[in-house]
């Protein structure tokens, strides 16, 4: 007991003295005017690293004046730097060019203004400032005699080219998808929205990591309230470490406890334009290709980019699919296991007795059978994901080969057991969206398929549409269109209505009426003039 | 919210489905026989159980795919539940396809044999209901017949769902219903086995109808009387079957209608304390075959042989009905057609008076027939074919 009070104790003390330190923000105060001072200063507190590199030189401006850049290794444009400052600044006839036209005071705004032949220079005065910059790969000049510096934006890092996403793929549309530069993520955004509304900022999160997170949105569509309230949650983070996107999400969420995700993500620049355009707001963390928007609605999960872009009858027939699969793959098993061992009256007799052909030889019970056969399926596909590329297609066939064929023939489960689960597998494919929440429903009607039948599913999807109903993304109903009803929101929920007719942005997100088109965008016939007759 | 959660538990634990039984632990149960001992007055139930692995896809077993298993007790119940003294599984009744009952039990009433299928839960109302025919129950789900399904209750299942209109059928849920009611006795189809000449020597015939008075078995009607009930209550198969007809263009030739769209009325008049129905029964149909050859000069003279074939048609109507409201009355006294559900619709003060003593009172009462055949095509070929 003591023993145990007494570890307690120095955690708690540990907490303490570890939360001071986070809380003191250490502060390297103003630059000195003196470059050997500020050398010091830069040595002392990045000379630990060897990635840090310094490069001391003279500037001959009417006199001798000591000069030196500092940048990190493998941040940055080395060719760029020799290019358009080493060899800039260093030039023998920058003193003749402007001995006589400029005063000798102002050697730092000649400089700047003159001499250095790049299209991103700011000066500044803060050692804090100028450690940060230094650290995202940009360089900075110190020049003797002067109390500010100049960074310059030199960053030059590898980073993979704009490829086609691996998570989201489609048939017609744009095949780009984002990358882990942030400000390549931003550009492609800003490419398919030529427009001075689009805006964005930018703020750093991560004691530690110090990530640069930019938010997204168009100003006069987004409601400004839900920017505000995007902003404020983003301020109030305060942890250390933010390596990818899902770790905002999971700091910003609205129901933390829900297993349905409230915050969207995507990797296709057209899906996070088309979000901005009805109004939401674009999260964009460096280092991630996944770019996150809010709010989110169950209806996105539906949705795909290519609804839009193809015709309506098959956005529409699509749309419907989605939602039969959506149902299939959390219900099938559980239907199954209280079907076989609850109401075998329910199917057809010829179906019962080739149902009961099939488990004449299987030694377990229905519900062990179908938590066997979808518990290895998330097993193969676990593999499949974390399995090196090469291996990935052996673990497939193995997979397909021992549940498909062996264990049936080895009387482990039966050949409906196994149809099912397919099924269940495939139709998971279809609401990737959802992949999360579904594998938890579908455990848990499972479950209460093999305790309480059919009762036991209706309660089961009756708490999960509770559920459901009770959450919020941002604000918004997370059943809306649907649950509260919006007339115009649902002309693209269940069906995907022509272009033509979806002539408001949606009200869950708005919140106020806003009209994305006229009201005469119906193609039709040309009119021919009877007056001028065709000849 | 407490409380919502607290009622969501009750809701979730309190109750739930309860009889949980594994695919492997029942015995599907798709047809049952019950006869009579004759010396000791037991029920013998004879339960015919599938045996799935005979039935399986991927390695069915040479087996026979059924199992026919016979026990007795002093009630129906009691001898169902003893099969489980013999029979490995547990009987689930749920798909049983039909109940074939004893020609010697039928006539000693069948609501009493029925009660236990009633109040259990599992035995559903469209089981088919079927009176054995000079032969015992369990022998029909014995026979040795040819047929395509492996299992005899779906062959039997088959056999009732197709039956044309020789052949009357009713599910246990009409047959309760009709017989607990005053205003129309019921008609069970007839299964009874046939010899024949070549294997397997026999096989089950499904035609015919078993009228009930009440719920005691009183006689059958033959083929052609069930034809003539199907016309008057115009209801069951009777737009499947067909009718064939003496030739107008040729001596000893016939032609044959199919039968469609039998519907009927039956409406009661009431005069003074006489009570009389007529029954208007109204037939499409369809020249399906034609043996006199001829060739019609032109179209009046197709026109008038339609005419012609109708007027046939409804006379064999009337004479088929005739047959079997006469049958009814003078041998059965009992009201299989519903003439006292007509008159309690139409005239319910009437009926309260009579309803009491309906049997007698519809054992006299008069009707007329009134046919109305519309002869609708003659399929493919227009007229009838002349050889040159």
């Amino acid at each position: 007991m003591l023993k145990k009070f007494s570890f307690t104790k120095t955690i708690q003390s540990y907490k303490a003295s570890s939360s001071q330190k986070n809380s003191s923000n250490q502060s390297y105060g103003l630059i000195d005017k003196s470059v050997n001072q500020n050398l010091n200063q830069i040595k002392n507190i990045l000379g630990k690293s060897i990635d840090v590199k310094y490069r001391e030189f003279e500037v001959y401006y009417q006199t001798s004046i000591s000069v030196f850049i500092c940048f990190i290794d493998g941040l940055v444009n080395e060719d760029y730097i020799n290019v358009h400052l080493v060899k800039s600044l260093m030039e023998p006839n920058f003193a003749n060019n402007h001995a006589s036209s400029l005063p000798f005071e102002n050697v730092l705004s000649v400089v700047k203004k003159r001499i250095l032949t790049s299209s991103s220079i700011e000066e500044i005065c803060s050692m804090d400032d100028v450690i940060e910059r230094v650290l995202s790969g940009e360089t900075v000049i110190f020049i003797d005699g002067y109390d500010s510096a100049l960074l310059v934006s030199t960053q030059g890092f590898e980073s993979r080219n704009v490829e086609q996403p691996e998570t989201e793929s489609n048939v017609r549309g744009s095949r780009e998808g984002f990358n882990e530069v942030l400000k390549v993520n931003t550009a492609l955004v800003r490419r398919k929205i030529n427009n001075p509304n689009l805006v964005f900022e930018s703020m750093k999160i991560g004691k530690q990591t110090k990530t640069n997170v930019r938010i997204g949105y168009i100003e006069g569509i987004a409601n400004q309230k839900v920017v505000e309230e995007v902003k404020d949650r983003l301020n109030r983070i305060d942890t250390d470490i933010i390596l990818e996107s899902g770790y905002i999400e999971q700091y910003i969420e609205d129901n933390p406890y829900s297993i349905f995700p409230t915050i969207a993500n995507s990797e296709k620049p057209d899906k996070v334009a088309a979000k901005l355009l009805e109004g939401r707001i674009a999260i964009f963390c460096d280092g991630t290709p996944f770019v996150l928007s809010v709010p989110h609605l169950f209806v996105e999960t539906l949705q795909a980019s290519e609804d839009y872009y193809s015709r309506p009858y098959l956005a529409s027939l699509m749309r419907l699919l989605r939602i039969f699969a959506l149902f299939l793959t959390v219900g099938t098993p559980a239907l199954f296991v209280a079907v076989a061992s609850y109401h075998q009256e329910m199917v057809p007799s010829l179906l019962l007795t080739t149902m009961a052909a099939a488990e004449e030889k299987v030694p377990f019970p229905v519900f062990i059978e179908a938590l066997m056969l979808t518990i290895v399926f998330e097993l193969l596909r676990e593999a499949g994901v974390r399995m090196p590329r090469p291996v990935g297609s052996a673990i497939s066939i193995v997979g397909a080969l021992v549940i498909g064929e062996a264990a049936v023939t080895a009387g482990l489960v039966s050949a409906p057991m196994v149809i099912v689960v397919a099924l269940t597998a495939i139709t998971g494919f279809v609401v990737t969206a959802l992949s999360d929440a579904v594998i938890i429903m579908r455990f848990f009607l499972l479950f209460l398929a093999a305790a309480f039948g059919f009762y036991g599913i209706l309660m089961g999807t009756l708490i999960i549409l509770g559920h459901m109903c009770s959450l919020r993304s941002f604000g918004s109903p997370y059943l809306a269109p649907v649950g509260p009803i919006i007339l115009s929101g649902l002309k693209d929920s269940v069906l995907r209505m022509p272009l033509w007719l979806l002539n408001v942005r949606p009200l869950a997100i708005e919140w106020r009426k806003s009209k994305r088109q006229g009201r005469d965008n119906k193609p039709e016939h040309p009119k021919v003039n009877k007056g001028e007759g065709q000849g | 919210m407490k409380k919502l959660v607290i009622v969501l538990f009750c809701l979730l634990l309190v109750t739930g489905c309860w009889d949980r039984r594994e695919l492997t632990e029942i015995g599907i149960v798709s047809a049952l026989a019950i006869d009579k001992n004759p010396d000791t007055g037991d029920f013998e139930i004879t339960s015919l159980f599938i045996r799935p692995s005979a039935e399986s896809t991927q390695t069915p077993s040479p087996e026979r795919p059924f199992l026919l298993v016979t026990t007795t007790g002093k009630t129906i119940i009691e001898a169902i539940r003893k099969s489980s003294q013999t029979t490995d599984r547990e009987g689930f009744f749920a798909h049983n396809k039909v109940i074939i009952i004893n020609e010697q039990i039928a006539k000693e009433g069948l609501i009493p044999v029925m009660d236990t299928f009633q109040r259990g839960k599992d035995i559903r109302g469209y089981v088919w209901l079927c009176i054995a025919k000079g032969t015992e129950a369990k022998n029909v789900l014995q026979i040795k017949s040819d047929n395509i399904s492996r299992i005899p209750a779906n062959y039997l299942n088959s056999l009732i769902e197709n039956a044309e209109e020789e052949a009357a059928k009713i599910n246990f849920l009409t047959y309760n219903k009709e017989a607990l009611s005053e205003e129309k006795d019921p008609v069970a189809g007839v299964l009874s086995i046939e010899k024949i000449e070549k294997e397997p020597f026999e096989r089950v015939k499904f035609s015919g109808g078993a009228v009930f008075q009440k719920d005691k078995l009183k006689g059958f009607l033959t083929e052609r009387e069930t034809r003539g009930y199907h016309f008057v209550t115009g209801e069951g198969p009777a737009n499947q079957g067909v009718i064939s007809l003496p030739s107008v263009l040729e001596k000893g030739k016939f032609v044959t209608i199919e039968v469609r769209n039998v519907t009927s009325q039956i409406k009661p008049e009431v005069k003074g304390n006489q009570i009389s129905f007529t029954i208007e029964v109204k037939q499409e149909g369809r020249i399906a075959e034609q043996q006199a050859t001829g060739q019609f000069k032109d179209r009046k003279e197709q026109v008038d042989y339609f005419r012609k074939i109708e007027e046939e048609n409804k006379k064999r109507i009337e004479e088929e009905v005739n047959l079997v409201v006469k049958k009814a009355q003078q041998e059965f006294q009992t009201d299989i057609f519903g003439f006292g559900r007509a008159l309690n619709k139409d005239y319910p003060d009437v009926w309260n008076n009579v309803k009491d003593n309906w049997d007698e009172r519809f054992a006299d009462v008069p009707y007329t027939v009134n046919a109305n055949v519309d002869i609708t095509s003659s399929l493919l070929l227009q007229g009838p074919l002349e050889p040159k």
